[in-house]
């Protein structure tokens, strides 16, 4: 978490410092879409066959870092959902809730006035949560947080890309590497009544990395 | 131009989106069953024919220890050894049909709770789903139950038996498939005697022998040797068929007593040594002498202690003569007593390592509300009155079971089990016990101090104290589906569910805040898990 503040810190300093290398361009950006992660670790692949599929929705500034020519830096943060569910065992139900928070850099390339094309590096967290079920009703769940970074290469394609308010589509390839996040199977108990003291036994390891696709709306103004 | 690009775009997105999948093993999609609780000596044991491990429960210490034994794929059948401490599970295998799964052939598992990671197998060839193990642990035979668990082959041969020696590895000659000579029917049971050395024998080594209960046919096989030729014994009479149901060995006679259903008598077996025939390969080097006692009128029980001076005797319950018959194991030798009830329960007090001094009787089926008590103590004399008391109740008896290692017997009175009395030997006298419903699980403790008991749907364990019948209960968190005593003294209420779920009650005295829920064991590393 330290290092992604940091990150994102710095490049807000450098968009505030720096001069403006694109004075014809949007300087910033919202984006919101859909994407599908491939699960294909031992533990996903116990709970589920399906991909992790949600949305994403973030925000971005050109930080107007004129490294090249056609060439942006954009700082930005991000948000991404995704869920998945699946059968154990032909008796078990088993459902994935996945949060992701991530900021970080993306390099943009202009191949022309409605075509870009970009490459991006985020680091943040991701919040798992597990809950498993079976015919009878019973169910167990948890949830725990471990640290993510995203890494993934796009093609932008806009409508209207001139001030003061651009519009496009971006599909984007990507890979998220995630930290195995600990769950333990909770169950889940209603009663108030006072309780046994309880241990309780862990499910393992839960890694969500995976490759990525996604497809975002894009707007810049 | 821009919706061509546009157009070209959303296409490639699409395209990539549809091929976008991973291949799940396909594992984790199979069926699964799990076979537990097994109580062993310091653990209890969970078989999940999914995860293809066994899951083993350390209660020893305060805190439960959780580890695995990885085995073959789909568990059939498990059971304990004689002494608990070790178990054994026949797994069926697989064929490789589908992509990721493997040819497995079916094995035989032995299990060392102690060392879990050290589970040794032994390829039997074919997919028994019945094991019968010797007394002393050392040898195991695979054979099929009467009805089969193989849809899957193509050719079945329900006489087949692996005889396995647990002592040796694998080899091509351990496990030894056998197939026993067969008379129409197919095997019920199998009975190891503990090792035995035969009279006159030249071979001083004590060999177990395998007896293999079919209908009408009795066949006796000397494990140690399964190489050798079986011995069959033909029991039909010509009218209902003969089921052979128990056998009880007398060791140091190299005999055992065989009752069997629709039968005269009881059967002794007596197993000589003869020397083998050199022209006949694999010959054996023993035959059986077989005996009908006279005891009579077709046997319903038998029980089996060893007297004071150390002499095996046998209890028999001949309801057609109006008897129960003591017999001498050694020499055959018998006495008879009057009984007219129907007897068709025999059991002996206390049930332990002690010579018993008492045994009981009790008429089940007729659902008499009689038990007989018999002194065993001076029975060998044949000058001293056999001392048979008559125990009269004011309801009708189900059921009766022994408490291990006293004069105490529990009484049930009705099927539900609802109506229940505790039987004192030393008194003669019984008390009623009365619970909230009908007892579905119960279990002794060990030391015989505590009768434990449970009700599905009712979240509560009773506990009645032996010693004076005083009467508690101990709330759980949730209703218990099996529950059971370890043998060291604590009591395991299993709730059933997939994720494993249960309390440790450390003792019948403990309090709520003594005792420990475990749960998720049969889920623990789920996600670790590679298929």
């Amino acid at each position: 978490m330290r290092a992604v503040s940091s990150l994102v810190l710095a490049a807000a300093t450098a968009a505030v410092i720096a001069p403006s290398a694109h004075a014809d361009t949007n300087r910033d950006e919202l984006w919101i879409g859909g994407g599908t992660r491939t699960l294909g670790s031992a533990g996903a692949n116990a709970l589920t066959g399906d991909n992790l599929s949600g949305t994403s929705l973030g925000l971005a500034r050109d930080l107007g870092i004129a490294v090249l020519p056609r060439m942006a830096v954009w700082a930005e943060a991000g948000l991404t959902t995704g869920d998945a569910s699946g059968v154990m065992f032909q008796s078990l139900f088993t459902e994935i809730n996945a949060l992701g928070l991530t900021g970080g850099l993306r390099v943009r390339y202009q191949l022309h006035r409605l075509v870009a094309a970009s490459a991006r590096l985020d680091l943040g967290a991701q919040r798992a949560s597990l809950t498993i079920s079976d015919h009878a009703a019973s169910s167990a769940s948890d949830h725990g947080w471990g640290a993510m970074a995203q890494a993934g290469a796009a093609l932008d394609l806009f409508a209207v890309a001139r001030p003061p308010f651009g519009i496009g589509l971006r599909a984007e390839l990507g890979y998220v590497m995630a930290q195995a996040i600990s769950l333990t199977a909770h169950r889940d108990a209603t009663s108030d009544t006072l309780m046994l003291p309880i241990s309780e036994v862990g499910l393992g390891h839960l890694d969500l990395s995976g490759p990525t696709f996604a497809l975002s709306l894009v707007g810049q103004f | 131009m821009r919706t061509t690009h546009v157009t070209c775009a959303l296409a490639a997105a699409i395209a990539v989106t549809a091929c976008w999948s991973d291949d799940r093993p396909i594992q984790w999609d199979r069926p699964r069953s799990v076979l537990g609780p097994i109580p062993l000596k310091a653990h209890v044991a969970y078989v999940d024919s999914a995860l293809d491990r066994v899951t083993l429960i350390d209660v020893t210490a305060g805190a439960p220890v959780v580890s695995h034994a990885a085995i073959g794929r789909n568990a059939l059948y498990a059971v304990p050894s004689a002494n608990s401490h070790q178990l054994f599970v026949i797994t069926r295998g697989e064929q490789a049909i589908h992509q990721g799964e493997i040819d497995q052939p079916p094995e035989f598992w032995v299990v060392d709770p102690q060392h879990p990671g050290a589970a040794v197998a032994y390829p039997i060839g074919s997919p028994f789903d019945r094991v019968a193990v010797s007394p002393d642990g050392k040898l195991a035979i695979a054979y099929f139950s009467a009805g089969g668990t193989d849809p899957d082959g193509f050719f079945r041969n329900p006489d087949e038996l692996a005889v396995i020696d647990l002592t040796s590895p694998a080899s091509d000659t351990n496990p030894a498939l056998d197939t026993i000579r067969s008379f129409g029917s197919v095997p019920e049971g199998i009975a190891l005697s503990p090792p035995m050395v035969l009279p006159g024998s030249s071979d001083p080594t004590p060999r177990t022998f395998a007896f293999i209960l079919s209908a009408n046919n009795l066949t006796v096989l000397d494990a140690t040797h399964p190489d050798r030729h079986e011995v069959s014994i033909r029991l039909d009479l010509g009218g209902a068929p003969v089921v052979p149901r128990q056998v009880v060995f007398a060791p140091s006679s190299a005999s055992a007593y065989v009752r069997s259903d629709n039968a005269r008598d009881v059967l002794q077996v007596l197993l000589e040594a003869e020397p083998a025939d050199p022209t006949v390969p694999h010959a054996n080097d023993f035959r059986a002498v077989v005996a009908e006692l006279g005891a009579g009128g077709g046997p319903t029980d038998i029980a089996v202690y060893d007297d004071a001076r150390g002499r095996r005797q046998l209890l028999a319950s001949t309801p057609n003569t109006g008897e129960v018959v003591v017999i001498d194991a050694d020499t055959a030798q018998f006495r008879s007593i009057h009984i007219a009830d129907p007897i068709d329960r025999v059991l002996v007090f206390p049930g332990a390592d002690a010579a018993p001094h008492k045994a009981l009787f009790a008429s089940l089926h007729a659902g008499l509300p009689r038990l007989y008590v018999l002194g065993l103590d001076h029975l060998d004399d044949p000058l001293t009155q056999p001392t048979l008391e008559t125990i009269t109740l004011d309801k009708p008896v189900r059921d009766v079971v022994a408490v291990p290692g006293r004069d105490l017997a529990m009484v049930v009175h009705d099927d539900a089990r609802t109506v229940l009395g505790l039987l004192d030997l030393a008194a003669e006298s019984t008390s009623p016990l009365l619970g909230v419903g009908q007892l579905d699980a119960y279990d002794f403790l060990p030391d015989g101090s505590h009768l434990i008991g449970a009700t599905t749907g009712v979240a509560r364990v009773g506990f009645v104290a032996l010693d004076n019948l005083h009467p508690t209960d101990f709330r759980l968190d949730d209703p218990p589906a099996h529950i059971l005593a370890t043998a060291n003294g604590k009591i395991f209420v299993d709730h059933g569910g997939p994720f494993g779920h249960a309390t440790i009650i450390p003792s019948a005295t403990a309090t709520r805040s003594e005792a420990l829920v475990l749960s998720g064991f049969l889920t623990n590393d789920l996600l670790d898990e590679e298929p």
